[in-house]
Parts: structure tokens; sequence; C-alpha cells
């Protein structure tokens, strides 16, 4: 009797330390609400209902630049978007990997930016495109991927080892997102209203090595076979954005890899494509050409939207109550948060509403 | 949502007595470390020396100049090859902090921002006649910035040395010996932490670029 007693207590008191380490473990991971908002993109996927026809995965050239808001608005497409800060390819590939777990759609959207990081390269924005994830084979592998050096696995797995001694940093969002992030995305897309226009592009430092690495082509050729088992359309794009600088001979190796292996390929900064899409940096971003505002988002989507439905027969869906209902929170949010946002920039002259 | 916080926080209090003995040396939110597209990112890998490199040694001269002494130019004369770029009489120190140079070059022609995707660090290009000089944040203080590169973008801007964008390749080799690295696109000289790197069309040199060699 008196050894059971013991191990009760023995249990209860692992059970007590287990939830007091659970529970400080969710105090301390950064809450992304008031600043680097970009942190809670992954995660937010999990709250949609998963039914898309399009998906975008890429970096922030994707998250910022399309408005799936647009294309559900005028062609009834059903889009996400699942991007983070800087994601790199192995990222988008496990991302897609995970994201097949829960729906299949028909076209899988991936921006090519990131084809030119062969290496992981910063543990801020690893956290941000990981973290987020759900626990499955494809988080542990985007893990093993991305880690740099000073990372360690374990600390993805108990965040606690790596946010320990952010006690002492807590703010006011620690507590009062404790229990989950509001919406800050509408599928996956990062809104902004204010326009400030592109001026001088400064010249471009031209590379020692202009080729992608090995690592990277191999992720693309993995991206293209998922694809292909699933029977998804593959289609490789290079956002509008005239920074990061996308060289020509860069551009050339995506165009001879596309035409290789029959990808469609569409670079949105070639002068035939500025000119279809009316993509104006007078007008269409917020940071000078980094990323469109959106107004360029939606401008870009609108011309998109045609293109997929032209050549991949997707059907309008907007009329599917399911589908319909959680549109019509998404455009609602949306069209809540530009509404936002002008008014923040008439009144305080900036879309975050600091005085 | 205020229950929530108020949990949260009652269930804080408990969590922080029980855990204020953990310490470490890691620091909180992931730090906004050079961003996501910074100029430092989007230059090509450090390069390595060649094994034929040449002898180089640093001497101090006026100025706060740190200048290489290089033997083997083509000519057999001994040419002394500077890796810090001089703009109106202001030494360029690649990896230096950015704010005194700047305010000593005065001002500029433009400026580029380049954000940081999701932080606050910003890379800038600022451009004087037909030099730019680009900045990126430091790794640990994206407050403040570092200057990252030179590049000599036309033919109004020379070398130190006096050599300049449309200039022949074997100019340079006249002037500067032989390369401690070479392809057909480039032509370096190194020393430690910096480059000098002359981009080619051709027969013909199209950008001069003073970086930092990790």
């Amino acid at each position: 009797m008196a050894n059971k007693k013991v191990l009760f207590s023995g249990l209860a008191m692992v059970l007590t330390a287990g939830i007091v380490l659970a529970a400080y473990q969710r105090l301390v991971q950064p809450k992304y609400m008031s600043d680097v908002v970009e942190g809670n993109l992954i995660a937010d996927y999990y709250n949609s209902g998963m039914d898309h026809d399009v998906l975008f995965v890429g970096d922030c050239e994707c998250y910022e630049n399309f408005s799936p808001v647009t294309l559900w608005e005028n062609y009834g497409i059903s889009s996400c978007i699942r991007g983070s800060a800087q994601q790199l390819i192995w990222q988008s590939y496990y991302l897609l990997e995970d994201t097949l777990r829960y729906e299949k759609p028909k076209v899988v959207v991936f921006n090519v930016l990131s084809m030119k990081y062969g290496e992981p390269q910063n543990e801020a924005y690893n956290r941000m495109s990981i973290e987020g994830m759900r626990w499955s084979s494809s988080k542990i592998g985007n893990i093993k991927a991305s880690m740099t050096e000073e990372e360690s696995a374990l600390s993805y797995v108990f965040p606690v080892l790596r946010y320990h001694s952010r006690w002492s940093e807590l703010t006011a969002d620690d507590f009062t997102y404790y229990f989950g992030a509001e919406p800050n995305f509408f599928s996956g897309y990062y809104l902004r209203a204010d326009v400030k226009p592109a001026g001088k592009t400064p010249t471009p430092t031209p590379l020692t090595d202009y080729a992608f690495s090995d690592t990277c082509w191999d992720y693309l050729g993995k991206m293209m076979k998922l694809c292909a088992e699933n029977h998804i359309q593959l289609v490789l794009i290079k956002a509008p954005s005239l920074y990061p600088f996308w060289y020509d001979e860069w551009d050339q190796q995506i165009c001879e890899y596309a035409e290789k292996y029959h990808l469609p390929y569409l670079n949105f900064l070639s002068e035939d494509k500025l000119a279809a899409t009316g993509i104006d940096f007078e007008t269409d971003t917020y940071d000078g050409g980094l990323h469109l505002n959106v107004y360029g988002a939606e401008k870009l989507a609108d011309w998109f939207g045609g293109y997929l439905k032209e050549k991949y027969s997707l059907q309008d869906r907007s009329q599917e109550p399911v589908l319909r209902a959680e549109w019509d929170d998404i455009c609602a949010r949306y069209h809540a948060e530009t509404a936002r946002q002008l008014a923040n920039l008439e009144q305080y002259g900036n879309v975050k509403g600091e005085a | 949502m205020n229950r929530k916080a108020i949990m949260a926080a009652v269930l804080a209090a408990a969590m922080l007595t029980a855990m204020t003995g953990c310490g470490g040396d890691t620091a909180g939110t992931p730090a906004a470390s050079s961003g996501a597209d910074s100029a430092a990112e989007s230059s090509a890998p450090a390069m390595e020396a060649s094994e034929a490199d040449p002898v180089v040694e640093s001497v101090e001269v006026p100025g706060d100049e740190v200048i290489a002494e290089e033997s083997g130019a083509a000519d057999g004369e001994t040419v002394q090859i500077t890796f810090d770029y001089v703009l109106n009489g202001t030494p360029i120190v690649v990896g230096e902090e950015a704010a005194p140079v700047l305010e000593k070059l005065g001002a500029e022609d433009s400026v580029f921002e380049a954000p940081s995707c999701a932080f606050t660090g910003v890379s800038y290009y600022y451009t004087y006649g037909g030099v730019q000089v680009i900045t990126y944040p430091d790794e640990h203080d994206q407050s403040l910035n570092r200057l990252y590169e030179v590049d000599l973008i036309d033919d109004t801007a020379a070398t130190n040395e006096g050599i300049k964008v449309g200039d022949t390749y074997d100019d340079l080799i006249a002037k500067y010996g032989k390369p401690d690295q070479e392809t057909p696109a480039y032509a370096s000289y190194q020393t430690e932490g910096k480059a000098v790197r002359f981009f080619l069309d051709g027969e013909n040199i199209k950008q001069i670029v003073y970086t930092i060699v990790m």
C-alpha cells in the first residue's frame, strides 16, 4: 500500500511538473501579434476549411503579392498561401507535403526567388516557418533541412529550451494571446493598404557565381514529383518585386528547367507581364517596389485568376454553401481591414494607427 | 479575452516562480538578425583564396587607410592595392559602422531602402555619382548599420589605383598584377576579410566592387 502511495505521488509530481512546464512554454513562446505578425502565417492555415483549388507556396513575394480574396470574388477560385518570411525552398516543399495531408489542390504555384538560397540562413526566419506547423514527418523533415549550425532540433520539440529566458521580456501580448492568436491574415495573405512609390532601383551587384545550388534543384525536382504523383499542376512564377534583384542569369536557368520539364513559368517582372497585369510601381507598392500593396495584389490576382481559369479549367465555386460561408467571413474581414488601414492612414499617417 | 488574460497572468506568476533558476544564454525571440533580403544575403558566397596568392602584407598609411602591398605585377613593378575605396577623401572601410562615414560623405544623389522582411532592419543603397555604397543591419543590433559594399558603376569613378569601368582586362593586370582568383567573368584581389572585384563584360570592366569576404 505504501509503495502504491509513493508511486502515485511520484506520478502526480511528474504530471504536475509537465503541466507547469507546458504552460510556461506557451507563455514564453512569441505570440507574433503586435510585432512581426508574419510569425503567425504558417499556423493560420489550420484555421481554414482546407478546401482550396490553388495553393501558393513561397516567401513574402507570395504572401504579400497575391490577393486570394480577389481570386474568390472575381473568379470563385478558392485559394490559399502557405508562405512565411524568407521561406526557403525546402520549407516550401515540406509545407506543400504538409498541406497535401489535408487537401489536394488542382494547382500549386511556387515563387522561385528562394532558389537563390542553397543553405540554411537565419534562425528567426526558420522559427517563423517551422514552429507554426503541426507535428508530422513533414515538420521533422523541415527542421532537419532548415537548422543552422547554432540551432538544436530539440528546441523545436521543446520551444521552452529556446525561449525560456523570454520571461524577462514578456509583454501584454503574451498574456492576451496566451490561448491563441487572432486572425491577422486572409487565406495566407498579408494586407497592406499604404503606398510608397518605387524610386530609382539601385544597380545590382554582379555575382561571382549565378548557378543555383544542387540542393535547390533537388527540392524543386521533389516538388515537381510530389505534384505529379498527386495529379497537381505545378506553376512556377517570379513575383513582381523589384528587390531582391532577380538576375537574368537566374531567370535563364528557370526558363531552361521549365522548358525541359514542360512546366509553365511566368515572370511577372517581364515587360509583357507588367503591361498585362497593369502593375504600376508608383501606386501599387507599399515599400518602394519590394512588395505590392493591396491594390497591386488585387491587380495581380485578377490577371492570374483569368490565366488559371483558362489554362486549368478551374470552376467558379462561389455558390457552394460551405465554401461561401468561409469566404464571406474572410472577405468581410479583408474589406474591414482595408478600411481600417485607410482610416489610420488618414488620421495617423500610418496603417497601424500609431500616434 | 480579459478573463483569459487574467488566467494566463495568474498561471504565469506561478510559472515564473518555478522557472527563475532556468537562466541560460539564449535570448528571447530569435534575434531580428540580418534581414531576409538584405544586401548581405543577396551577395555571392565568400570566395576561397586561390593557391596562387601573391605575397600580401598589410601596412598602415595616413588617412586610416589599410593598404595591401602586393608583388607580382605583370610589368614587374610592385603595385599597391587598396581595399578601402576613398570617396571625396573619405575612406570607406567595409565592415565598419556606416553612420560616421555617411556623415562625412555628405548628401547622396539618391538612396534606396530595402527593409528586411518581417523585421526592423533596413539595408540602404546610397548613390554618389558613379559610386554606390551599400549598408546592411548589424547581425546583433538591427538599429546599427554597417558598410557592406562599394560599387563603382560607371566610368566617372576610378579605383584608388586609377582603374575604372570601361578599362580593359589588360589595363587591370598592368596596374594590379595577377588576380588572386579569376574566371572569364571577373578578377578578384583580396586581403583578410576584404576583396576588390572587377567584373568583366568580355575584355572590358563593367563594374568594380569593394566588398567583405567572410
